[in-house]
Order: C-alpha cells, then sequence, then structure tokens
C-alpha cells in the first residue's frame, strides 16, 4: 500500500512523505519538500531508517534517530513526519 | 575590522554557481577563505532546485528543454527558482562559530538578510523581511533565500529581482496546494521585482556594489574586491562534476 501524506509547515513550507508499505512493514520511505533540515543528509539517513521499519514503530524509529544524530529542522519537528505517515498530518492530492 | 572579501559581480553557468559556493563554504570552514560576499548572475537560466524537492514535481523539464533553461539542484533546501538575467544573487559565508551570524537558523536568516532589505530601501523600495526566509515588498516576494550549514561553515545564497520575464515561469510547475492557501491562481501573482516595486530598473551592477556595502555596514566588516584562491578553483572543478550529474540532480 502506498501513503502519500502532506503537511503544511511554518513558513507555508510544504512536508511530504511517500511510505510503500507491505504487511505492515516499510518498503520505501522518501520525504521531499521545500523545507530546511540542518544537516541536509539527516534526512536521507531518516529514509534508510524507516526502510525496513514495522509501520506501527515510526514514532519510536524517529525518536531514536533523534537520540543520536543532533538533527535541526526548521519549523517543523521530525514528530511531524510521524503523523504524516500515521495519516493524522492531512491528506492532499498534489 | 576584520575584512569582507567581495567576489564582483560575475555571470556563469549554473553548475559552476552552485560549485562555486560549494567551495566557498568549504575553504571558509577550513579557515582558509575570509567571511565572503560573493554577486553573480546565471547563464545560460536555470531552475534551482532545493534540496529536498522532486525534481518531475517542481520542474517542467519539456518547456526548459524548449528553451534551453537548466536545471540544478542546491546544498541548501527550500524552494525551486528560476534564475534569469533579471536577477542579482548572491551567497555569504561566514565560519558556523556564532561570531557573526547567530547559530539560531530563523534568526540567522533575519540577520543576513538584513543588508538586503537595507539595499532595496537604499533604492527606495519598502521592503520587509518576511520569516523564514522571503523578503517582501508590498506583500510580494522579491527575494528568496536559502541557508546551509556544513564544513564548519555558514552558507546563505539567495536573489533579488530586478526583473521578470513572467512568461518564462512556466518551466515552474504551479503547486496546488500553496497557491490555495495564499488565495493566488498563478506563480507570478506572489512575486515582484524592483522594477515594479521602484518604477524604474535599477543597473544590476550598481545594485551589486550597494549590497556590498551593506553587508560591510551589517557585519562591521571592511569590504575589500578580492578573487577565489587556489584552493576554491581546485574545489570548483571537482564539484562542477557533481553539479552536471544526473544523479545529483535526479536523486528526488
Amino acid at each position: 500500500m502506498e501513503i502519500i501524506g502532506v503537511k503544511k509547515v511554518k513558513g507555508g513550507k510544504l512536508l511530504k512523505v511517500l511510505v510503500i508499505e507491505e504487511r505492515g512493514t516499510i518498503k520505501e520511505a522518501k520525504i521531499s519538500g521545500d523545507f530546511f533540515v540542518h544537516p541536509e543528509e539527516a534526512i536521507d539517513e531518516i529514509e534508510g531508517c524507516l526502510k525496513g521499519a514495522d509501520i506501527s514503530r515510526v514514532r519510536e524509529v524517529l525518536r531514536d534517530f533523534a537520540k543520536r544524530r543532533t538533527v535541526r529542522t526548521v519549523g517543523f519537528t521530525l514528530e511531524d513526519i510521524a503523523e504524516i505517515i500515521e495519516g493524522r498530518g492531512g491528506r492532499a492530492q498534489l | 575590522m576584520e575584512g569582507l572579501r567581495v567576489l564582483r559581480f560575475e555571470v556563469h553557468d549554473p553548475f559552476y554557481n552552485m560549485a562555486l559556493d560549494e567551495a566557498i563554504a568549504q575553504s571558509v570552514g577550513e579557515g582558509g577563505s575570509p567571511p565572503t560576499l560573493r554577486l553573480y548572475g546565471w547563464s545560460p537560466r536555470a531552475v534551482s532546485l532545493g534540496y529536498f524537492q522532486e525534481v518531475r514535481e517542481e520542474v517542467d523539464l519539456d518547456f526548459c528543454r524548449e528553451r534551453g533553461i537548466e536545471v540544478v539542484r542546491r546544498i541548501t533546501g527550500g524552494g525551486a527558482v528560476l534564475h534569469t538575467e533579471g536577477e542579482l544573487t548572491y551567497s555569504f559565508v561566514v565560519k558556523d562559530d556564532g561570531s557573526l551570524v547567530p547559530s539560531d537558523i530563523e534568526e540567522s536568516y533575519r540577520r543576513i538578510c538584513a543588508p538586503i532589505v537595507a539595499c532595496i530601501r537604499r533604492l527606495g523600495g519598502d521592503a520587509f523581511f518576511k520569516p523564514i526566509n522571503d523578503i517582501e515588498v508590498g506583500g510580494k516576494k522579491v527575494s528568496g533565500n536559502a541557508q546551509t550549514r556544513r564544513f564548519g561553515a555558514v552558507l546563505q545564497h539567495g536573489t533579488l529581482l530586478l526583473s521578470m520575464d513572467y512568461s518564462l515561469l512556466g518551466a515552474l510547475r504551479p503547486r496546488v496546494e500553496k497557491l490555495k492557501d495564499k488565495g493566488v491562481s498563478e506563480v507570478g501573482g506572489r512575486v515582484t521585482t524592483l522594477r515594479e516595486a521602484l518604477k524604474f530598473e535599477p543597473d544590476r551592477e550598481a545594485v551589486a556594489e550597494i549590497l556590498a556595502e551593506e553587508f560591510g555596514k551589517v557585519f562591521q566588516l571592511e569590504v575589500g574586491y578580492g578573487n577565489i584562491t587556489d584552493r576554491e578553483r581546485a574545489l570548483v572543478m571537482d564539484l562542477v562534476r557533481k553539479y552536471r550529474s544526473r544523479d545529483w540532480t535526479f536523486r528526488r
């Protein structure tokens, strides 16, 4: 199943998350948009951490990541990514 | 007074432009170059994409191909920008040690945008900083800015729009979500130019010089026109290859 969610964060910026899920496991994760994160590579790393994770454990995966890596997000938090995947970020057709 | 190295206005291709901004950031981070303001233009025209953007979502690739508009991905986040001969672009690089630029990201945008606001005001435009990373005149965006922090440096680059051929905005795919929110029906409705705001179009190189003065004032640095170093030149050679590569441009 493909889950695409977007959330508008501070400054009108878009945070878009695409997740492909099969029997509860994330097969593919793609985070895109016009937001700012420092260091930028953290987003590539988060995609890597989500891949293979249990879809019900997204929030934990992001929390663990934030514990071992200093990530500065501008106008949103990593929790927003979890909310989008959990479907509470508001869905929109792009 | 510490010095601000200013790299005089030059027009380069999109890949060189992005490569040199990154090379300066590396060199400043290593301690090999002083605080630097670079002023530049783009030829051929290009769309620059934010680090996290999906190329096919943002760019009309057929439109760009037909008109010779290149596509380049930045190392900075933020949105897609169409760069034409009506734009003055700058990059500002300092060490990321909190001395010249606040470590807080949102505060630092305000600080680095201050000389641009001052420059537009000096020209007679009623400019305001619009958080997180824009400058507006009359409620419309005239300057967009994007920042990265890496190599121990802060790199912020951004645009100042002097004029715009709005027919070229077809290069950017309008995003339904964003437009709906702002209550406008087209990309062009959200942006303005100095030509429209001032009722005349100032000379690009003259604006570049004013901008350099204002950066010197805000950061209390003595402006000195200079050149790139051998180290930066060597870095650019390698980085141009990255920015030209399909892998980099189409990574999202």
